[in-house]
Parts: C-alpha cells; structure tokens; sequence
C-alpha cells in the first residue's frame, strides 16, 4: 500500500509551491535549513510510521495558477467581539493592527511585525520542524502572511483576536505562518480560522508557532471549515515555561483532506497543558490528527481529548503520543480517544501512545471506537423525535465534552456545520 | 555511604547471577559458521528430508536475502551477523532411546538441573515432555499413550519423516515465509520443534509441553512449532524456556504456528527465561520470535506468556479470526530488568463475523531496562459485531527505566465495538510500606504486589506454570526497586 513519490517529483512540487508563494509574496527569509531539508529529508511515504494511514502522493499533484484575488471574504462568527484579520491566500487584506510600541502589545500581520519589530521576533519564531518534516520545511521554504500576537511580560491582551484566513475558488497554495509570543506572566486569547469556498482547490500548508513565557496563559481555538477540496496541511508547535497554562482547541468542522500536527513541549516545571479536538469526516474525507505531548520537566499536567465521528467512506486517523522524559517526574497526563463510527465503509485509525522514562508519574489513555447506542436513539425515537432530530442529538452529546470549551458563537457554528453536512438540520 | 551498605539486600541480589546459568559437555555435531545454499542442503540432508521440504527451505533463503532486518521495534542492539552463526548443531548419541535410562547420563543430569525430573514428570504431573535440547529432540515421553487417541506428538523432523502429508499441507499457512525477516530465516534454517495434531472431536487428557534450551555457544536455535487442532478438539500446549549463560549474544529466532478448525480450543503458555545478560547489558539472547494462531468458526486461540528472560525480546503472539465467532485472547506479563529490551504485544485481526479478543498485557520495568507493548487490533469491513477489549498496564520500579505503549487500534466496520485502556505508574510506596509494617521483607512485599499485579495473567496459566512463574517473578525482581 506504500506509494513511493519520485526525487523528481517531490522536487518539482516543492519548486511549484515556492513559486507560487514568492510570486503571490513572501514574508521574511526561507528559514535556513528549509531549503536544504527539502533535498535531504524525502517525501514521505506510507512505510514511515508517522505516515502511515496518510497518504501524501495525491499532493504531488497539487499545481496552482495565477495568484489569488485579495477580496475579503464575509466575516466569520460576526457576533464575536474581537480584534479580526483577514488573509486570503496568505496574504494581509485587512484588520486594524493593534500597535503599543516596542514595549508593548503588538497584534497584526507578521509582514508588519517584521518591518516593525524583527528582533522581537528572533530567538523563538522557528521550530525545529522546519529541518525535520518535509511539509513543514517546504512552508518554511517560502512562509507567507498570518497573524502575529506579541503580548509583553505582564501585560493581558484584553479583546480576543480573531484571525481568519481565506482560500478563495480555484487552485491555489498558500503557506501562511502564524506567529504568537506570551511573555511571561501575559496572557492573550485567540481565535485561528481557516475556510474556503466550496470550488477552492489546491493545498494549505499552514503553521502556527507559539511560545508561552513563565506563568502565561494562552486559550487558542482552532477552526477548520473547508468545503472545496483543498489539502490541508498544519504544523501547530507551541513551547511552555513553568507555570504556563495553554488550552488548544482544534475543530475540524469540514475539511476534504486534512493532517494537523499538535506538538507542544513543556519545557519548565509545573505547566499544565490541555488540548482538545473534534472531527467529523463524511463523504470520501480524510481527517488525520497526530498529536504528540513532551513532559520535559517534573510536576507538569496535561489533559488530551479528541473525539470524531466517520461517516460515509470517510478515513479517520488519530496519533496520540504522551513523552515523558527521563527525571521529568510527578507528571499527570490523560489523554482520551473517542470515536463512533457511522458508515458501512468508513475507517478509524486510532494510535495512542504512551513513552515514559521516569517512573513517579501518572499516565493513563483510553481510547474507544464504536457506534451510536441503539437504545439511545429507540428511547428517542419514542418520545416523538424523528431519527434525523434523534441523530443530531446524539452526535450533539457525543462531541459536547469537546465542543463545549469553545466560545458558544463558535460551538454554535461548528455544530451546525457538521448537522448541515450530514443533512441532520 | 555506598549504595552496598545502605541496601544490603538490593546489592546482594543485583549482584546475583543467573541461576540457570550453566553448560553442558556433550560432543555436539556442529556444523562451521555461516549461511548459504549449501548449509540448508546439509541441513536438509542430515535430516534426511524430502525434496519438497529442500526446496521449500531453499526458496525461503532467496526471499531472506532479499529483505532487510526490521528496525521499526523500540530495541537497540547491535545487529547480529548471520554469516557467524552456525546454522546446525546436534548431541551426538542419536541411538534410538527404548526408555529414559538409556539417555546420556551428562543429558539427564542437565535435565535434572533445569528441574525437570522425566521420571517425576511422568509419574505425578501426567505432563508429556518433549525435550529439545539444541535442535534435535531426544527424549519424548506419554507418547504411546497419546497415539492412542490419535493424538501426534512429535519433534517436527520426526513429523517431516513420518507425517509428510500433514506437515506439506499445514506448514506455512499461517506464517507465510515472506512474513517477515525472521520467519524467512527460520523457513530456510530451522533445525527442529515440536509438531502436534489433535484428531477431530478429541480432547487431549494431558498438558503438552516442551523445553527448549539454547546449549551449544555460538549456535542460533530456530525452532519451528506447528499445532493443528482439527474440528471440535482441545489442547494446552506449554512451552518454557531457560538457556545456559553466555557472554556472546545467542540468536533465537522461532515460528509457531497455530490451526484452530471449526469449533476447536487451543490454549498455548509460554514461559520465557532465556539468559538476559549480565547487569551491563552483555551477552543474553536475542528473542525474535514469530507466533500466530488462526481461528475458524468457534475456534478459540489463547495465548498467555510470562517474558522475564531475554537480552532483547521482539514477539507479537497473534491471532487471525477468520471464523464467525471465533475467540482469540492474549494474556502476557513482560518483566524486564538492568539492560533488557522487551517489545512484545500481539495483534488480534478480526475478519470473521461476531469475533471477540481480549488483551491483557502486564509489563514491568525494573534497573535500566526498557518494556514496550505494540498491538494492533484490525476490525475488518466484514467483520460484523466484532468486540475487542484491551488493556495495558505497565508498572515502573526504578526512575531509569521505561515503560511504553504503542497501540494501533484500525476499525473498518460500524458495528465494531473496540476499547483500549493504558495506563502507567509507578509501585505503591503505600504498599510496600504496609507490607514492611506487617512484618514482611521488602523482597517479599515486593514479590507480593507484583504476583497480586501479574494475578490476571498468572491465573490463566495451568497450575504447573503458575507455580514457576510467580517464582521466576519474584526471582527477575529481586531488589529492583529504586
């Protein structure tokens, strides 16, 4: 079942998207060793364990045209009040920049941060990743334009931010970065969404990089919400301090192929971590999210729980790994894997990994796949409900555990989003 | 203060050597290190096999020399060199054995040494023993009394002679030759095993059993086991190992093959101490070893394993449901300590309608050793109702130890129910101090938790197991806690 891609035509698709996002514009300098790790790391194929429910050849097609057109979408969750930005095809069309100086707060596009502020933006803005996955080179090859939120020590970012970026119709490849620093004892919230049109094609090879200082705090709600058939690529890293506290919530309301890749390392004592996720694949879709939690220091906490359903012919994979490093001891991590499985020729990939090195912890993982409870929807059914209404309550209840940590506006969405495509509405 | 008179007791027994640790002088038929075409014709020949079985062996070595040692497993060890091995070795007294007394004396003393009194064994337990020592079996006892009911009981060289039709329609089946690396090599090479047939509808009155000893230095031991057990019959096959100390790594490589026919039960315990190396990690025996049962309608595989031995353990007992309704199960306590690597697991597929599969894995880690569990459970798409449970515990004694789980849960049926449950940390202080406090040894109270930890695992095994094993238990953990 291992497709191996041709040197050739790995190169030529790296050459292709480079392209495309020098001429639709850049932002800052390809990351140094990019470049060399798209020669030296190869493309990966199902043989490689982190890839191997996730096929990648299809991308190899992926050839896109003329430049985007820069015009705003309509704005999402417009209930929501929030510092917004808009991107279309990584690239800025829109969004007060919200600028206090060098000492102070900065929330606007990353072009500008680095016009403005390049040294603040130095030491932590690239993760390792960008020499370690292929993917996650090639955006580093050729970054584009996100959001970026610089919040100084001390300081809280006191209106949420609402970053959305666009892929409009047609065939396009944006690589946009998003960049967010908490210094210590900060905190901020944010928002990241992504959609497309239903006609948009192409690949989105998005990353987001995060570092939270001592004792900050950062609560990120990720949306996904992509109806076209855009291939779907997020490489998410975020570093903690001590006595940080990140709270990462990632719904995948609709997405035709999509891979996100979680990382978060803990790299002080007594940080607490918590990431959640939803899923609901129909169709012929293919949802993967690989997950992977380092405890690097003692007395740190996390708590992991991604639920999803798969209906249709869809393809679901979840890759849960919780790292606990040598002399990393008193560390409490949960991580929780839930799936129901709705169609005859749908599939679930489940692999949830523990690997500890010392030996005070606690670490635990469940994980569970099955279908609706026919008594359930019987005890429904026979209060008047019709089995549509009956559904939709059930999956409502199944992902509530989940989605309820959102913002109600953006529960609300989500949930209606996966109602709609089920045709449960 | 040091560390010795601080913990007497933990210093005494990390100091301890391996209790099996010991060789026996006997004149071996051994052939020169190394592998080619001509080695596996020698091997054929000496055991006088047929043409088919040659050819068998010889296709198997072009499809090894094609592959490429896995290295996907959570070990690290120096790869062995497989030019430096010698690929056959046999006692030399090959007289036909009328009784026991005419067995070498050397070999009996061996025998008595490892615990197993033929005589004893014969008269209380009612336990058939098949001994291999090295590659060639040489004493096979409770035989005539399971001919009687058309039970086969053999070595598998005697199976190839006698049996021909059996072994040619069975072997390879469920592991193909190209399964993997070394089910490939053990194709081309294995010297012998145990064969077992149980005729339709019977249901063997004894445990079978077998022990395997790696003797000669330097000389890989490649067993080949198959066990077909036809429509409606019943077996419990033990298997228990120890091997003589060494200071080069030995190599074991191993297939067994399981056959449940429709409605049949077959109950396999393995008891595994090979010799682990000293507490730096020298020597000890490398355990790549390939075990897979397939189920047919109502069939039942059961496989319960207590791993304690070994340098580097890479062994996945598995089972195909192909059946409707077909049972497969897997109970397993690895235990590793110093420099042990243990990556063990098994792989339930379901493919069958309404087939069930229970999990029960048990790992301890104790000195610098590390224990992965890898399993897959496969819910095929016809596999309607199909129920799995697994669970995984691992239970750390030391802070330079590691405990792993590498699950892969795969569902491609709707009506599938599956749950997996993990969870690590590390041995009660609570408990152990309890135990202290009542007067116990904190090797005893240690050996108490671990046994009352194991206990799901251990219950499954025949008592003559039991019994060894929670010895072995409280043996391999002996001042480990850290």
């Amino acid at each position: 079942m291992s497709e191996v891609a041709t040197p050739t035509q790995h190169a030529a698709l790296a050459a292709r998207v480079s392209d495309a996002c020098r001429s639709a514009g850049m932002v800052g300098a390809p990351y140094p060793g990019a470049v060399a790790a798209l020669d030296t790391l190869g493309y990966p194929t199902t043989r490689q364990e982190r890839w191997r429910y996730t096929r990648v050849t299809r991308l190899l097609d992926v050839s896109p045209t003329a430049a985007a057109p820069h015009t705003a979408p309509p704005a999402v969750v417009s209930g929501l009040d929030a510092l917004r930005f808009t991107f279309v095809a990584g690239q800025f069309v829109g969004g007060d920049t919200l600028d206090e100086g060098a000492n102070g707060c900065f929330v606007g596009p990353v072009s500008v941060a680095l016009a403005r502020y390049p040294e603040r933006l130095e030491a932590w803005s690239h993760s390792d990743f960008a020499t370690k996955e292929w993917f996650a080179a090639l955006q580093a090859a050729a970054p584009q334009d996100g959001v970026c939120i610089l919040v100084p020590a001390g300081h809280k970012l006191e209106r949420p931010v609402l970053a959305h970026h666009h892929m409009p119709a047609g065939v396009h490849v944006a690589q946009p970065r998003h960049l967010i620093h908490i210094g210590d004892n900060a905190s901020a919230e944010a928002v990241l969404w992504s959609d497309t049109t239903a006609q948009s094609e192409g690949m989105m090879n998005a990353a987001i990089t995060a570092a939270i200082g001592d004792g900050a705090h950062l609560s990120l709600e990720v949306v996904q919400d992509e109806p076209g058939t855009v291939h779907h690529m997020g490489h998410h890293h975020f570093t903690q301090g001590s006595n940080s506290k990140l709270t990462v919530r990632t719904a995948t309301a609709c997405a035709h192929w999509l891979r996100n890749d979680l990382h978060i390392l803990q790299d002080g004592t007594h940080a607490d971590s918590t990431f959640h996720g939803c899923y609901l694949p129909n169709g012929q879709q293919f949802v993967d999210h690989h997950t992977r939690i380092d405890h690097a220091h003692p007395d740190g906490q996390s708590d992991e729980l991604y639920k999803g359903l798969a209906a249709d012919k869809s393809t679901a994979v979840f890759n849960g790994k919780i790292m606990v490093h040598k002399d990393a001891q008193r560390i409490e991590a949960y991580q929780r894997n839930s799936n129901l499985l709705l169609g005859e020729q749908a599939a679930m990939y489940a692999k949830p990994e523990l690997e500890i090195y010392a030996d005070d912890v606690r670490c635990s993982h469940g994980c569970t796949t099955g279908q609706f409870d026919k008594e359930a929807l019987f005890y429904l059914r026979s209060r008047g409900m019709t089995e549509t209404a009956a559904n939709n309550l059930l999956v409502q209840a199944f992902l509530a555990e989940v989605l309820d940590g959102f913002r109600p506006e953006i529960r609300d969405y989500v949930h209606s989003v996966y109602a709609r495509r089920l045709g449960w509405s | 203060m040091s560390a010795a008179e601080e913990n007497p007791l933990l210093d005494e027994f990390t100091r301890k050597e391996y209790e099996f640790g010991f060789t026996t002088d006997i004149d071996a038929d051994k052939l020169a290190p190394g592998l080619n075409e001509g080695v596996i014709r020698l091997i054929s020949a000496k055991k006088n096999e047929p043409e088919w079985m040659l050819q068998w062996r010889l296709d198997a070595f072009r499809v090894w020399q094609g592959m490429e040692e896995p290295d996907w497993a959570h070990v690290n060890y120096e790869k062995p060199d497989y030019q430096a091995i010698s690929y056959y070795s046999a006692p030399k007294s090959k007289v036909a054995l009328g009784s026991l007394d005419e067995v070498d004396p050397e070999l009996r003393a061996t025998m008595d040494k490892l615990g197993i009194s033929m005589e004893e064994q014969k008269r209380l337990s009612g336990v058939a023993v098949d001994f291999v020592m090295d590659s060639v079996s040489v004493a096979t006892s409770f035989k005539d009394k399971l001919a009687e009911l058309g039970i086969i009981f053999c070595s598998m060289s005697e199976a190839i002679q006698e049996h021909p039709e059996l072994v040619r329609q069975h072997l390879g089946t469920v592991v193909p030759v190209k399964d993997n690396f070394f089910s490939a090599l053990n194709s081309a090479v294995f010297t012998d095993g145990s064969f077992c047939y149980i005729p339709k509808g019977s249901r063997c009155p004894m445990e079978l059993s077998t022990y395997f000893r790696i003797n000669e230095a330097g000389t890989g031991q490649f067993e080949r086991t198959l066990l077909i057990a036809e429509e409606g019959s019943y077996v419990s096959y033990l298997e228990g190992c120890t091997a003589p100390q060494r200071d080069e790594n030995q190599l074991h490589a191993a297939v067994v093959e399981l056959i449940a026919k429709d409605d049949a039960e077959i109950k396999y315990s393995t008891v595994q101490n090979w010799y682990p190396g000293d507490a730096n990690g020298k020597g000890g025996v490398f355990n790549f070893v390939t075990k897979r049962g397939i189920c047919e309608t109502r069939a039942k595989i059961s496989w319960t394993q207590v791993e304690t031995g070994s340098a580097v353990t890479w062994k996945y007992p598995s089972c195909i449901l192909k059946g409707d309704g077909s049972i497969g199960e897997f109970y397993s306590v690895a235990v590793t300590n110093n420099a042990q690597q243990a990556d063990t697991g098994t792989k339930m597929i379901h493919l069958g309608a309404n087939t069930h599969s229970t999990i029960i894995s048990k790992g301890i880690s104790a000195g610098n050793s590390q224990n992965s569990y890898r399993g897959l459970v496969q819910i095929g798409p016809r596999a309607r109702n199909a129920r799995n449970f697994s669970q995984c515990d691992s239970l750390l004694m030391t802070d330079t130890s590691g405990a792993h789980t590498f699950p892969y849960i795969e569902t491609k049926n709707p009506t599938a129910h599956v749950e997996h449950e993990a969870t690590t940390s590390r041995i009660g202080e609570d408990q152990i101090f309890y135990c202290l406090q009542r007067g116990l040894t904190e090797e005893q109270a240690i050996g108490l938790i671990v046994n009352g930890y194991a206990k799901e695992v251990l219950n499954k095994l025949p008592m003559e197991f039991a019994v060894e094993a929670r010895k072995l238990l409280t043996i391999s953990l002996e001042g480990s806690v850290g």
